[in-house]
């Protein structure tokens, strides 16, 4: 395994796992799970290998042409290792959940083939080293959750489906136009710390500014930007596992992480201001998080209202990176991983509260706390990291997003901040009220009892693990390797040449 | 080795908080409550002042350090927390359940000790807010609907002012680049946004200290809440919001003098109103609620006085510092004072008069030097016209310490022989009282220490006490029993106000969709089943999804179209 190879071997341990597989047959589990876990766990030690390198300021990259004039290029940098690394570590949990969670359900070869296909995906999204190879993998992504939304085959699924592909595919179609637009005018592009556009004439600046509108349409789809976010609360209907991965794991992360890309390393945080993107950027943002919280509050399917909280917290990540200045991307950039550390935990708690209580609606969760005491545990850390109480994970990010915006010389965007938290307040406390304070009212609608602890041990491990995350990113946020310290060195990479 | 101590007052109520977590240990670890803070109280005596602890890999770099603002604060809270943990144990069984208590009141004491050596604004923030939302699962611990509903209110005021120092202490850190506590004050006074960045700070920690305007949470929430919290809320964490004050805002600076006449006027309204509204009310624990609001409101009219007035001679935080620690440890007294005289105990009024004394101002204590201080430092800084009003709320203190003792003695008293309960929870209240009479010599204070008393500074002390007297036995040897307001006074229309807002919010968003009006603040009535298709919302989202491709696709033709004509 050579240094130059690394980004390669980083995708290679999903892709092939995948295609093995599908090639298994149905009954194979114990093949089929230890191959699940030694490739996540595999990934986990490559991704924190590469993260090492690259710390140690080694750039490694693969490169071929697939057609002439486009390269493909995969390239470990900085912020490569940041969402390779969040994807790495929450695969590992997400896969030891789904095989909890799947257990004895029909089609598993089928799931963990795509859930396999679906996290190489990711990892080509985020080891990509240029416009057309992040497509590439931008819509390989697409078609392989797609599979995973309609899991459970239902008429509700296959309809929420169809509104995925719809949206997913649209925004495809815009990405792809804003590509060729860009391809056609400069020719490949890629990804360069500080931007590579920065050049350019100024005649051809509104071809850029329309080129910016068409990939930040595209990406907005799966960034769940408001209006384009209609398909991300239909999509709940999908397994736990699966809303973790769209949620917090891959798809919502790809098109913010897009987002991420193509202001810093497309266009370049100056650039984009000089062609003044930001501003709308930082509205659209604003708008998104204030709606996605204030559709949340009238919620009662527990995944639902996770769902659109998801639509206002990712909105977070896009925030912080239309705040120009060093401090808002860190901001948006360690939110990044904090929202997925969190959200994830929400999402696998609620698969927890679903399968081992049968409570899918918030109404109905009086007095699990004392049924289920560490999964309600490890929901209300998630909980009040995504209000954004301090010392956990939520604040650091709300923190720097709030300096940030400051440093920018726009202090309504704290307003926005605060009215968003207070929403989040006011949308996660009665559920841990409920959840603690309120006794029993009736017989749980579906309870299954799993011996020692309050459910499958392979469905309480990730969110107690994930939670325990959420604390240690905010207390430890000044330790080495911290998400913030990480998002430091990438915003020092991008402002100082 | 003594400056260790300081880590240990974090760490010990963690360690216990951690062990508690095992159900099978959380009754032996509620047995040990009152010595969890003993650490705390040795560090406030015992540590250097130099002595500074630096963790570089706390959140934004966390750093310890006592210095003597928050010695006397930490000293009076880890007393209280003592006090008030001995007072669970001796009302365990009867009200509230231990074990039940246990989590909940060693994250609170965790977050208390915290925010009080914690010199960065991330760590104190944290404890704060630990702190805080601790205190919740306190005051609902009995479970009872009327603790259920304070809490409520509790929660909505604490939210609104945790955003509110959020607020304030990101500009404030934005303002000076800096994320020292040290360094807020200056950075403020520095700031263009001064004035506002102070209001933030003023109402964010005035939720905790009761602020005239957000201060109708507390009259409630000390009433329903468990007599133990009640010492520590009382005793402890009001403290906390004077401390938050103290060490953040620009005292002496003049940066926001706009905001002090405004302060001090509120103060002066807060600390006349509360004895008046607070001698209506019929529960001991409501009375001395109010009480501490008429505290709070003469340390905010200094507060005031600080914003405006150049710092002559350098104590205003000193003083604040020293009444506001005075006012707990009494206060905190008193609740347990009030729990002894309401279960009957026979002769048991000394046990209250003398803490009452106290926080009257009787000479010799820590209530004479509080007053004397505040009132020379209210001389000095030119603010003299308010003196006299002050003495008329001192007189409203004594008014308010007869009526709450007037309504906690119960209406017969028990036999002659006395439970093993009621015995331990005699001896706990001399303990306190105890404490309260010493508070002159142990509170490591600078000011404090009886000083030689004139003749002149007595006689200024005590008329208001005989004054407040008079009026109290004549109030109620005529058995008031007229027209009053009801405990919370503003909070009352506020809920109403707020729940037909809520209604209307309601009938905009979900037409036909018919919320009922239980749930007055908070809680969104939207957990009701609402017909979710009436929605404008979900209809207008609805309207997304049919037709996302279809507007995707005219966008593309847009563009297309643009691309092609722009083309050379």
């Amino acid at each position: 395994m050579t240094q130059v190879a690394l980004p390669a071997w980083v995708l290679a341990s999903s892709l092939l796992p995948a295609v093995i597989i599908f090639l298994l047959p149905e009954t194979t589990r114990a093949l089929r799970t230890s191959l699940n876990l030694g490739a996540a766990v595999l990934k986990v030690a490559l991704v924190a290998l590469m993260t090492w390198r690259v710390a140690q300021g080694s750039l490694t990259q693969v490169r071929f042409e697939m057609v002439p004039g486009a390269d493909f290029l995969l390239r470990a940098d900085p912020m490569a290792c940041l969402f390779a690394g969040l994807s790495a570590i929450l695969w590992l949990f997400t896969t030891i959940y789904a095989i909890g969670y799947l257990e004895g359900a029909p089609n598993r070869s089928r799931f963990f083939g795509f859930f396999s296909l679906c996290v190489a995906s990711t990892m080509g999204v985020a080891l990509a080293g240029n416009l057309i190879t992040f497509l590439l993998f931008y819509e390989l992504l697409t078609l392989s959750t797609y599979p995973l939304v309609v899991h459970r085959g239902s008429a509700k699924a296959l309809a929420a489906g169809r509104v995925y592909l719809t949206y997913t595919i649209g925004g495809g179609a815009a990405l792809l136009l804003g590509v060729a637009l860009l391809h056609g005018l400069v020719g490949d592009i890629e990804f360069r710390e500080m931007g590579s556009l920065r050049d350019m004439s100024e005649t051809s600046w509104p071809m850029l500014r329309i080129a910016f509108g068409l990939l930040i349409a595209g990406l907005g789809v799966k960034a769940a930007l408001v209006p384009l976010h209609g398909w991300l609360p239909q999509a709940m209907v999908a397994p736990a596992p699966v809303s973790a991965l769209l949620h917090a794991v891959a798809v919502v992360k790809a098109g913010a992480f897009g987002i991420v890309r193509v202001v810093y390393d497309v266009y370049g945080i100056d650039f984009a201001r000089d062609l003044q993107l930001l501003l709308p950027l930082t509205v659209i943002a604003s708008i998104t998080i204030l709606w996605g919280s204030l559709r949340a509050l009238w919620q009662d399917d527990l995944k639902r209202r996770l769902a659109f909280s998801t639509v206002s917290q990712v909105s977070y990540i896009a925030l912080g990176i239309s705040l120009f200045g060093p401090i808002g991307t860190v901001g948006g950039l360690v939110h990044l991983l904090h929202q997925g550390i969190m959200k994830v935990t929400l999402f696998y708690c609620a698969g927890n509260f679903a399968e081992t209580l049968g409570v899918h609606r918030i109404s109905d969760l009086d007095g699990a706390g004392r049924r289920m005491p560490l999964t309600s545990i490890a929901f209300s850390i998630g909980a009040f990291g995504m209000i954004g109480v301090p010392p956990l994970a939520g604040f650091v990010s709300k923190w720097y997003l709030g300096l940030g915006a400051l440093d920018a010389g726009m202090p309504w965007v704290v307003g926005v901040l605060v009215l968003s938290s207070l929403l989040n307040a006011a949308y996660f406390l009665p559920i841990l009220h409920r959840l603690w304070f309120r006794p029993q009212v009736a017989p749980w609608p579906e309870e299954r009892t799993f011996g020692r602890w309050e459910t499958s041990g392979w469905l309480l491990l990730p969110p107690v693990v994930t939670a325990v995350f959420t604390v240690g990113a905010g207390l430890l946020a000044s330790f080495a390797f911290s998400p913030l310290q990480w998002a430091i060195l990438i915003a020092r990479r991008e402002y100082l040449p | 080795m003594n400056n260790q101590l300081i880590v240990l007052a974090v760490c010990f109520p963690l360690v216990a908080f951690a062990i508690a977590v095992h159900p099978r240990a959380r009754q032996a670890v509620g047995l040990a409550l009152p010595i969890i803070p003993l650490p705390a109280l040795m560090a406030a005596f015992f540590v250097a002042e130099s002595a500074e602890y630096r963790f570089d890999w706390l959140l934004f770099a966390g750093s310890w350090s006592l210095d003597p603002t928050r010695r006397i604060m930490l000293a009076a809270m880890a007393a209280m927390w003592c006090i008030g943990g001995c007072l669970a144990l001796t009302s365990h069984g009867t009200r509230t359940k231990l074990p039940q208590l246990v989590i909940p009141w060693l994250a609170t004491l965790t977050g208390t000790m915290w925010l009080a050596v914690a010199q960065d604004i991330a760590g104190f923030y944290s404890g704060f807010a630990l702190m805080s939302f601790g205190a919740y699962a306190l005051v609902v611990a009995d479970g009872t609907a009327a603790s259920r509903s304070a809490g409520r209110v509790y929660l909505v005021f604490t939210v609104l002012g945790e955003m509110a120092i959020l607020c304030g202490l990101l500009f404030a850190s934005h303002a000076g680049a800096n994320t020292a506590m040290l360094a807020v004050p200056d950075a403020i006074a520095q700031s263009p946004r001064a004035v506002m960045i102070t209001a933030f700070l003023l109402v964010g920690f005035g939720v905790k200290c009761a602020l005239f305007g957000v201060h109708m949470w507390l009259p409630s929430v000390y009433t329903a809440a468990p007599a133990a919290v009640r010492v520590v809320l009382g005793g402890a964490m009001i403290n906390a919001g004077v401390l938050g004050w103290v060490s953040t805002l620009p005292l002496g600076s003049g940066a926001a003098s706009a905001l002090a006449l405004p302060l001090v006027v509120a103060g002066l309204v807060a600390a006349l109103g509360a004895a008046v509204i607070g001698s209506m009310q019929l529960r001991a624990a409501t009375v001395l609620g109010y009480s501490s609001i008429s505290q709070m409101g003469m340390i905010t009219v200094l507060l005031g006085v600080g914003l405006a007035a150049p710092d002559v001679t350098g104590q205003f935080v000193a003083v604040i510092a020293l009444f506001a620690a005075h006012h707990g440890v009494t206060k905190g007294t008193l609740f347990v004072s009030a729990e002894v005289v309401e279960t009957g105990v026979r002769r048991s009024w000394p046990l209250f008069v003398v803490p009452a004394l106290v926080l009257a101002g009787a000479p010799a204590t820590t209530g004479a030097i509080a007053k004397l201080g505040l009132k020379a430092t209210l001389y000095d800084a030119g603010w003299s016209w308010v003196i006299p009003w002050l003495t008329a709320a001192a007189i409203g203190t004594t008014l308010l310490m007869a009526r709450a003792l007037w309504c906690a003695t119960p209406a017969r008293e028990t036999p002659e022989t006395m439970s093993d309960a009621a015995t331990s929870l005699t001896v706990l209240g001399w303990c306190a009282v105890i404490v309260v009479l010493t508070a002159p010599w142990w509170m490591p204070s600078p000011d404090a220490g009886y000083a030689g008393l004139t003749v002149h500074d007595a006689m200024e002390l005590l008329w208001p006490i005989a004054a407040g007297s008079a009026v109290a036995a004549l109030l109620w040897r005529r058995r008031y029993r007229g027209w009053r307001i009801p405990a919370g006074d503003m909070l009352l229309p506020i809920i109403a106000t707020v729940g037909h807002a809520v209604k209307l919010t309601n009938a905009i968003v979900t037409p036909g969709g018919n919320a009922p009006a239980s749930a007055p603040v908070q809680t969104p009535p939207t957990e009701q089943a609402v017909p979710k298709s009436h929605s404008t919302q979900e209809r207008s989202e609805a309207w997304l999804q049919r037709h996302a491709s279809s507007v995707l696709a005219i966008v593309m033709l847009l563009v297309a179209a643009i691309l092609h004509l722009s083309s050379p």
